[in-house]
C-alpha cells in the first residue's frame, strides 16, 4: 500500500549543488526536488551530470558547494555509521548492475540487506539464510518473473534475467527510493521497456521514489510523469513529458561545434 | 602512407625476432650446450637404457635386499611422506600467505580520505607486509633450507619451514594482486547500498576472486610436491630420496616408478583443483 507522503520531506533535495572532477565541472548550481512517491527520469546527452546526480543522491559522492538532502538529513559531513544508514535506504541499481557472476541469484539479492546488517548477521544471511528469507527471496523472484532462477548461478542468467535479479536486490532492501542508472543499456528494445515498466509498478505499488536515467528518450516520455534534463551539468528542462517542446529537447541533445570535430 | 607503415611495422617485428634468436643461440655457445653429447660415446647406452626403461617400471626392487620392506610398499610410504610435507608446508603457507595478502592490499581499506587516522595505521601496515613478502619469496626453499637445516638439523620440520616462508611469501603477493585486480562493480555497489568496507569487501569482492586463489593455491601445492622431492636429495625422506638412492645403483626402473607416482600426484592435484573450480563456476 502506498505510503503517505506530503507530511514527509522530500526525498531528494538539492540546493544549488556544485561538483567537480577536478577541475572538470559535473554540475553546476543544481536546484530540485524529489518528492516521496515521485517517478522521475533523468535525460540528457553523455557528460550531462546524470550519472553525478545519482551518485550525489545515494551518497557515493560529495557536493563542492550548495547541500543535498536524503530523507530530509543533508548528506554533508556524516559520522560513517549515519551514511551507511542512509545509503541502505536508498536502493540503487548501477549500470553494470553490480552483481557477482559466480554467486547463486538468491545470494546476490540477500546482500541487498548488507547495509542493514552487521558483519556476522551478513555472513549468516550468505552463507546459510533462513527459511523465511528464502521464501521472501522467492516471492521477489516471482514479482520480477524469474522465480524458477533461485538457485541458479548468476552468471548463467541472460542480459534481461539478471537485471531482474538485481531489481530483486533493490526490493529486498526495502528502502524509501529505488536510483537507477541506465539500467537498459545492454537490452533490446522490447525487454528494455518491460523493465522500465517493471519498475514503474513496483513504485506505484510500493509507494517508492523511483529516480532513473536514461538515453532512451522515447521510454522516459511513455512511463515517468516527470523529466529532468542534464546538459554540460545544469538543469536544461524539467516538466511533464506533455509540457516539453521539441525545440528544448532538441537543444538539450544538440551536439556543440568542438563535439562535432572531436567525432569526426 | 598506410602501406608503408605497415611495412615499417612488420620491419621492427623481423627485427626484434631476429635479435631474439640470435641471442638464444649466442647464449648456447656461451654455455657450451650440445645437446649431441646425449648420444655420444658410453652416454648414448646410458640414455637408452634410461629411456628404455620408461616402459618398465619397476614392481619391485631391482637388486632384491634382504629384509626390506616390500618395494610398493615402500612406494607407497614414500609417497604418502612426500604428500604430507607438501600439505603440511601448505598448511601454513596459506593462512600467512592470506594474512600478508590482506594486510598489502588496499581493496578492503575504508575511505582514508574520510579516516585520515586509520590511513596513518594502514599504510605502515600495507609497506611493512610488502617488505615481508618480498623479502620471504627473495630467498630459494634450498637456501632457506640450508639455513634451518643447520639451525634445527636434518628433520622435516626444518624443511617444511624452508618452505613455508617463502610460499607465503608468493601466495601472498599473488593473492593481493588478484584482490586488486578483479573487477570492484559489486564491492562498490554493495557499498552504496550502505556496507561498510569489509562487508563489502567479503561479500562483493571475495566471492569473485575466490576460483582464481583456488587454482593458484592448488598449482603452488603442486610447486610444493615438486619441492619436497627436491629436499629428499639433501636427505628428507621423501620421493627424491627415493629416487636419489636409485639412482646411485643405476637402477632406472625404479626411478621410473617413483617418477610416475609423482606425475600421477600432479595429475590428481590438477584434476582435483578442476572439479573444484568447475564446482564454484556452474
Amino acid at each position: 500500500m502506498p505510503k503517505t507522503s506530503h507530511s514527509l520531506a522530500p526525498t531528494f533535495h538539492f540546493r544549488k549543488v556544485e561538483c567537480r572532477y577536478g577541475k572538470l565541472k559535473a554540475l553546476t548550481s543544481v536546484s530540485l526536488s524529489v518528492e516521496r512517491g515521485e517517478k522521475v527520469a533523468i535525460v540528457g546527452p553523455s557528460g550531462g551530470g546524470k550519472t553525478t546526480l545519482l551518485r550525489l543522491c545515494n551518497a557515493t559522492l560529495q557536493a563542492h558547494s550548495g547541500t543535498v538532502e536524503i530523507l530530509g538529513k543533508c548528506s554533508e559531513n556524516l559520522h560513517p555509521r549515519q551514511l551507511r544508514l542512509i545509503r541502505s535506504q536508498i536502493a540503487t541499481i548501477p549500470q553494470d548492475l553490480g552483481l557477482v557472476p559466480n554467486l547463486r541469484v538468491w545470494q546476490n539479492i540477500v546482500s541487498g540487506k548488507i547495509g542493514k546488517l552487521n558483519l556476522l548477521g551478513n555472513l549468516r544471511n550468505l552463507l546459510a539464510p533462513s527459511k523465511n528469507t528464502i521464501s521472501k527471496i522467492h516471492s521477489l523472484l516471482e514479482r520480477v518473473g524469474i522465480e524458477d532462477k533461485l538457485f541458479a548461478r548468476t552468471a548463467e542468467l541472460s542480459g534481461g534475467q539478471q537485471q531482474r535479479v538485481a531489481v530483486a536486490r533493490a526490493l529486498f532492501q526495502e528502502p524509501e527510493a529505488i536510483l537507477a542508472d541506465e539500467p537498459v543499456s545492454s537490452v533490446d528494445p522490447a525487454r528494455a521497456a518491460s523493465l522500465v515498466e517493471l519498475l514503474n509498478d513496483i513504485a506505484n505499488e510500493r509507494g517508492l521514489t523511483l529516480l532513473m536515467s536514461l538515453h532512451n528518450l522515447e521510454l522516459a516520455r511513455n512511463h515517468f510523469p516527470r523529466l529532468i534534463g542534464l546538459r554540460g551539468g545544469q538543469v536544461h528542462l524539467d516538466q511533464c513529458p506533455q509540457q516539453i517542446d521539441p525545440g528544448s529537447l532538441e537543444a538539450l541533445y544538440r551536439l556543440d561545434a568542438d563535439e562535432i570535430l572531436e567525432d569526426g | 602512407m598506410l602501406a608503408g607503415t605497415y611495412r615499417h611495422y612488420l620491419g621492427s617485428r623481423r627485427a626484434t625476432l631476429l635479435a631474439i634468436t640470435l641471442c638464444v643461440l649466442v647464449s648456447f655457445w656461451l654455455l657450451g650446450l650440445n645437446p649431441l653429447r646425449l648420444f655420444s660415446g658410453n652416454n648414448l647406452t646410458l640414455t637408452r637404457d634410461f629411456l628404455l626403461s620408461a616402459f618398465q617400471p619397476a614392481l619391485d626392487y631391482q637388486k632384491p635386499i634382504e629384509g626390506a620392506e616390500p618395494f610398493l610398499l615402500t612406494v607407497i610410504s614414500t609417497t604418502l611422506l612426500t604428500l604430507r610435507f607438501a600439505l603440511l608446508a601448505m598448511s601454513v603457507a596459506i593462512p600467512c600467505g592470506a594474512l600478508l595478502a590482506l594486510l598489502a592490499s588496499t581493496a578492503w581499506w575504508p575511505d582514508i580520505r574520510r579516516h585520515k587516522m586509520l590511513g596513518w595505521v594502514l599504510r605502515p601496515l600495507c609497506l611493512s607486509s610488502r617488505i615481508i613478502m618480498a623479502f620471504s619469496r627473495s630467498i630459494h626453499e634450498l637456501i632457506w633450507g640450508l639455513l634451518f637445516i643447520t639451525a634445527m638439523g636434518l628433520s622435516t620440520d626444518a624443511a617444511i619451514i624452508a618452505v613455508a616462508i617463502p610460499y607465503s611469501g608468493i601466495l601472498a603477493k599473488i593473492y593481493s594482486e588478484m584482490f586488486e585486480e578483479h573487477s570492484r562493480e559489486a564491492q562498490r555497489a554493495l557499498q552504496a547500498i550502505g556496507a561498510g568496507s569489509i562487508v563489502a569487501f567479503l561479500a562483493g569482492l571475495l566471492p569473485r576472486a575466490l576460483p582464481d586463489l583456488i587454482t593458484y593455491t592448488f598449482y603452488r601445492l603442486e610447486c610444493a610436491v615438486r619441492t619436497a622431492a627436491v629436499f629428499g636429495f639433501v636427505g628428507i625422506e621423501t620421493i627424491g630420496y627415493r629416487i636419489k638412492l636409485a639412482s646411485d645403483e643405476f637402477h632406472y626402473r625404479e626411478i621410473w616408478t617413483y617418477l610416475y607416482v609423482l606425475f600421477a600426484m600432479i595429475m590428481v592435484i590438477e584434476w582435483w583443483s578442476r572439479a573444484l573450480r568447475k564446482r564454484m563456476e556452474t
